[in-house]
């Protein structure tokens, strides 16, 4: 009750208010939020890593991964999710290891590999990804890179991404449920 | 015996393993070592008869130097080892890294969630250990003591008192809404899947195979289970999005049986797992269940029955527990029923100041 009277008193709406649609999972939304936040300060990439921990890698050339991961993803018609989440990886592996020009695409697609395993429903073999490297690399080295990856992440994972927030936010700013994806493209 | 070419080193005989013997058999050349469960069937004359049971399980000799192994625990892949270093129990799952698709999904996801997952009533995974070639990996868990379906078979005199009920519901919905504050829906809870210790009636939830986001659900599938009976009808039906009421239901099932020992909704099969459902509760229609004609088109395939009283259903539970378990069980209810939270919180707070834990 103490939060509403705030909430009339400041003018703001109550966007967990709505207890009648299970899926917005008002009661939890809070403390889901909260949680995610939480995860998100503990395992956040560097932001300077380019500088300090990579030598061969510049940030054009993760720039171009990204585009051509980004449209890997449409190939393969992949949701967003995993999109974000392999970036995520991308980063957090690079603000801890030293990788050489040469193996920033390997680290990509086994980064995508890993996000695809924990975020779809049915992911593209191993195969798949190698394929659409044109075969720069082999199935092999793709499996030692995701063990590789695995171990030096720790097997951590599950972090929120910008996506994992941007659904609160719009909901925070009530856009129509209509609309849904203007909005993603932009991110 | 091992490939045939490949030289067997050493062969000891360690372990005694129930009225099987345990051979554990070790190979310089392979990374993985062989044990082999030799079942030995006393005949009447004096030679026994030596059968060699084909269901081997690879234990990497990696996991040697720090882990001993006491047990098998279940067909499921389970081990009771314990630590070198430590000497505590651990229950240990050895998982082999598939050649062509690289570390399984599930596993991915499994490891992932648990490091993130930190709460007294879940299962803690303790390290992960990996082979050297990484063709296996090891999972080590804390120690899994028996499964609430053993518990219940093997002390029916305490799960007759009202007050280890209690507790053990309160553990398990503390679990449970601990999944969906960090929006998880769990989707597997059964008994088989809850362990407790039975000294100190600490339980612990385990089995993170399928769990999805509760705001996002594009992913995963939930018909790979075989065990029906506590799953929620709108999996059965097929409903796309999912609520944490499905954990909820679960629970009310795990509840009806505690106090029955037999599941509330016995069935083989999903279509019959939902007949057996809609008998007990009454099949659903517009009134009962706002939207069920749109979901399941098929609904009236199924014999029309009334709500039976859950009172006969569970004899020995009080008027509490069924209201209880009424809700949790009901096809279709205000939002209360979605959240294990408010239960957990609303329910028997007296418990907390019996001595317990939580």
């Amino acid at each position: 009750k103490g939060s509403s009277n705030i909430h009339e008193k400041l003018m703001i709406t109550d966007i967990d208010s709505d207890q009648k649609d299970p899926k917005l999972c008002s009661l939890y939304a809070s403390e889901i939020y909260s949680n995610l936040r939480a995860a998100e300060l503990m395992r956040r990439p560097r932001s300077d890593f380019m500088e300090t921990v990579q030598r061969d890698v510049t940030q054009s050339m993760r720039g171009v991964l990204v585009d051509w991961l980004v449209e890997v993803c449409e190939e393969y018609k992949m949701v967003p999710d995993t999109l974000y989440l392999t970036v995520y990886l991308i980063d957090l592996f690079l603000s801890q290891q030293y990788i050489e020009q040469q193996k920033l695409q390997l680290l990509g697609i086994t980064c995508m590999l890993i996000a695809s395993k924990y975020e779809e429903i049915c992911s593209p073999s191993v195969e798949e990804f190698c394929f659409i490297t044109d075969s720069t690399y082999t199935k092999s080295e793709v499996l030692k890179m995701e063990s590789l990856v695995l171990n030096y992440l720790n097997f951590q994972l599950s972090a929120p991404t910008a996506k994992t927030f941007l659904r609160r936010f719009l909901r925070a700013a009530q856009a129509s449920s209509q609309i849904p994806s203007l909005e993603l493209e932009f991110l | 015996m091992v490939n045939g070419d490949k030289e067997v080193q050493g062969l000891q005989l360690p372990y005694k393993y129930e009225n099987s013997l345990l051979l554990y058999i070790s190979s310089h050349n392979c990374e993985i070592s062989l044990l082999l469960f030799v079942a030995i069937w006393e005949t009447q004359n004096t030679q026994a008869k030596v059968q060699i049971n084909l269901r081997c399980s690879f234990i990497g000799s990696f996991l040697m130097e720090k882990y001993e192994l006491i047990k098998e625990k279940n067909k499921r892949g389970f081990f009771e080892g314990r630590s070198l270093i430590t000497s505590k129990i651990v229950t240990l799952k050895q998982l082999v890294v598939h050649p062509v698709e690289g570390v399984p999904a599930s596993l991915i996801k499994e490891i992932s969630l648990l490091h993130e997952l930190e709460n007294p009533n879940v299962i803690r995974l303790l390290e992960v250990v990996n082979s050297k070639h990484q063709t296996t990996m090891v999972l080590v868990y804390e120690r899994m003591e028996m499964d609430l379906k053993g518990f219940m078979c093997i002390y029916p005199t305490v799960m007759t008192s009202p007050w280890t009920r209690k507790v053990l519901l309160r553990q398990i919905l503390n679990a449970v809404s601990f999944f969906h504050s960090y929006n998880l829906i769990h989707g597997k809870i059964k008994p088989e899947n809850i362990f407790v210790d039975p000294d100190t009636k600490v339980l612990k939830v385990t089995d993170f195979i399928w769990p999805r986001s509760i705001l996002n659900q594009d992913s995963g599938d939930p018909h790979e289970d075989s065990t029906y009976n506590y799953m929620a009808p709108e999996i059965l039906i097929e409903q796309k999005q999912y609520t944490t009421a499905l954990d909820v239901w679960s629970v009310g099932c795990v509840f009806a049986e505690m106090v029955t020992k037999t599941p509330l909704f016995p069935a083989k099969t999903e279509f019959h797992q939902l007949l057996k459902i809609f008998s007990i509760m009454g099949t659903p229609h517009e009134e009962t269940w706002p939207g069920i004609d749109e979901m399941h088109p098929h609904s009236y395939i199924y014999s029309r029955s009334e709500p039976k009283d859950l009172r006969e259903l569970v004899p020995g539970l009080e008027p509490a527990g069924i209201d209880l378990l009424n809700i949790e069980v009901s096809l279709y209810d205000d939002h209360e029923t979605y959240f294990a939270k408010v239960f957990s919180l609303a329910l028997m707070p007296n418990v907390n100041n019996m001595g317990i834990f939580l």
